[in-house]
């Protein structure tokens, strides 16, 4: 039998699942793993702690609720589900891992600029004069904000500043 | 007295005058951008703020924390996209008003509410912290468990839509706060090996990820729909509320100051909740409850006056015993506590020109706000036109520098990025970021008191329950987290 949303939309199981049963299995497995972690760690006894009473104890309470969610997501039907942008996703991780390698081989100013340019670039709704003002605009504005203003210890230009 | 005045004078020195100004103009400059509220520009700032002393670096946080809160009114009332979760009850009246060619009434409104449920809030604050502070020296490590089981809980199951999801966050944030070495016997746990994390992962790395990474994300996307009221000059002639309007703006801030300051010291409710509940007073006891939602003055200035009396008394518990009340005092805590100092009873006796320095830099940050506010209008609405997609790689840019300028160790940049990318993923899901990062910070004086407290008891666990406070306070614990789930349970019966 189908049940309708507040809406007056069917609910799908499917995505009743896909929304809340993976998110709980997902903090179920981070449970199991401290709990893990937690066993091999000394116990100590309710008078005196070790180091793993604590995690374990927690972990345990972790087990139970996000279990209680699995349940809860196994039972629900949902008209829509989360979309997460994976897109998105990887092109914040791309331009921090970008800005890292960059800063850890030239410098900030150098980061900045890839940074700023390659993530503009990689967006795809912006045009090349677009790019490059951003792109100058940025690494004057952030150096001065992070190096002439709070004087950060950061090498602005490796080798030369 | 005379130690007061002397600490309050710190705040007035030239260079706290200046944080304090940069905090304000900072926090409402990321305030107004829609999608990045007040915790985000606290996240931003938090690495900044490590160079300075303590009583600066809290000075400028704070001023962060309520810019932010004011800029996210003014990007509801432009473009009805609230800037802040507890800004969003401005849209309902405020872009009516600004569709009707009344933007400058309304930002004025805002301006004057938020000084005015700010100004008395501090008053508050002022009166109250010390007195809680004095009240909480009777307590024990036993007591301390109890409390902060209270806030933990409050804070996960209170004001969310799925008070599971909440306690889930709460104790996995308490338990990545287990991660690196435990203080009692110097063993390292979780640490999987990863040298950097002996130490557990750093505060800022998780806030930047949690709150910098996973909102860019979010809002990478949005492309704001064109505002043609953004093109009208905002003057101050225009600016001024009709003496009608002045007339009833007056009782509806005492009432949204009044509703502030009870909720802002509450952990889990906060500013968001408590503008919620001023516009719905307001609503219910107009003659013309019908026009709310079309442009009421009244419909802006008790949530604004609600808002801000919050904000400045969320610092109670967390000052005085070292209990945020909403995520970004958390992150303010955090702060804190990187420099070393534990919030908390002993925080007003014995760092007083911390304690009256922050309060004398609140009522500084205030009157910035009012006198740079006005005059900034345009600035703010200019910087409403730019679009985002040249916004984000700027922040980007300025998280990066962040994470480097904790540690300079490039393992941090994979941490905040992961906890970005957990962050964002969790809000998809509905589990939301701050209860984590609140059970992540008190974790560890979670664990130290109860381990304490089972030593003081000899391991008679029940004593925690027979003693009269830490017992009433795990009581009022097990009401809180009964009351949420039942209530939630009860509204989606209703639903279906």
């Amino acid at each position: 039998m189908s049940r309708l949303n507040s809406d007056g939309t069917p609910g799908s199981r499917k995505r009743g699942l896909a929304h809340e049963a993976t998110p709980a299995a997902v903090i179920l497995a981070f449970g199991i793993v401290f709990l893990i972690g937690g066993l091999q760690l000394p116990m100590g006894s309710v008078g005196r702690m070790g180091p793993g009473y604590f995690p374990v104890t927690l972990s345990v309470i972790l087990l139970a609720v996000s279990a209680l969610l699995m349940l809860r997501g196994w039972t629900r039907r949902l008209s829509e589900s989360a979309s997460p942008d994976l897109w998105a996703m990887l092109l914040i991780s791309l331009s921090t891992f970008g800005f890292a390698g960059v800063y850890l081989l030239a410098g900030l100013l150098p980061a900045i600029a890839v940074c700023v340019g390659a993530t503009m670039a990689f967006d795809g709704r912006n045009s090349w004069k677009d790019i490059l003002f951003a792109t100058l605009f940025a690494m004057l504005l952030l150096w001065a904000i992070f190096i002439f203003l709070l004087d950060l210890p950061m090498p602005v230009l490796r080798g030369v500043v | 007295m005379e130690q007061i005045l002397s600490a309050f004078a710190a705040s007035f020195t030239p260079m706290n005058l200046w944080f304090c100004f940069l905090g304000v103009f900072i926090g409402t400059f990321i305030g107004v951008l829609p999608g990045l509220g007040a915790i985000s520009a606290v996240a931003i700032m938090l690495p900044l703020s490590f160079g300075l002393d303590p009583t600066s670096a809290i000075i400028l946080l704070a001023g962060v924390y309520y810019g932010g809160e004011y800029g996210g009114s003014t990007a509801a009332i432009l473009l009805n996209i609230p800037g802040t979760p507890s800004s969003a009850v401005t849209c309902l009246d405020g872009y009516p008003m600004a569709q009707q060619g009344r933007a400058g009434v309304a930002l004025f409104a805002t301006t004057i509410a938020s000084f005015i449920g700010g100004s008395l809030g501090i008053i508050l604050m002022m009166v109250a912290t010390p007195a809680v502070a004095k009240l909480t020296l009777l307590f024990g490590p036993g007591e301390y468990f109890a409390l902060l089981v209270f806030g933990l809980l409050a804070t996960g199951a209170i004001s969310r839509e799925a008070p599971l999801k909440g306690l889930a966050m709460v104790v996995l944030g308490v338990l990545v706060g287990c991660i690196g070495t435990d203080m009692q016997s110097g063993e390292i746990r979780y640490n999987l090996g990863v040298l950097s994390l002996t130490d557990g992962f750093h505060i800022v790395v998780v806030v930047l990820g949690l709150f910098g990474v996973s909102e860019v994300i979010s809002s990478i996307r949005r492309t704001g729909a064109a505002q043609p009221h953004l093109g009208e000059r905002v003057r101050l002639r225009t600016m001024i509320p009709p003496s009608e309007e002045r007339r009833r703006m007056g009782l509806p801030i005492l009432r949204g100051t009044a509703i502030g300051s009870l909720f802002g010291p509450l952990p889990g409710t906060g500013p968001m909740l408590a503008s919620y509940v001023s516009y719905a007073l307001e609503v219910r006891l107009s003659p013309d409850p019908d026009k709310f939602g079309k442009g009421m003055i009244e419909g802006i200035s008790a949530p604004e006056a609600s808002n801000n009396a919050a904000v400045q008394t969320s610092f109670i518990p967390m000052l005085a015993l070292g209990i945020p009340g909403t995520a970004t005092t958390a992150v303010i805590l955090g702060a804190l506590l990187i420099h070393g100092i534990v919030p908390g009873p002993m925080l007003v006796t014995q760092n007083p020109e911390l304690f009256w320095g922050v309060v004398g830099s609140f009522w500084i940050g205030n009157l910035f706000l009012l006198i740079l506010n006005i005059p900034f209008i345009s600035l703010w609405v200019m910087l409403l036109k730019v679009p985002y997609r040249f916004m984000y790689p700027f922040l980007i840019c300025a998280i990066c520098i962040g994470a480097f300028s904790t540690s300079n160790n490039p393992i941090d940049m994979i941490f905040v990025l992961m906890f970005g990318i957990a962050g964002y993923l969790g809000k998809c899901y509905g589990y939301h970021p701050a209860p984590f990062l609140i059970g992540f910070l008190l974790g560890p004086m979670l664990e130290e008191n109860f381990r304490r407290s089972m030593i003081m008891y000899r391991g008679d666990f029940p004593q925690l329950f027979t003693s009269p406070i830490s017992g009433s306070l795990l009581a009022l614990s097990l009401t809180v987290l009964v009351f949420a789930v039942v209530s939630t349970m009860r509204r989606r019966r209703k639903v279906s």
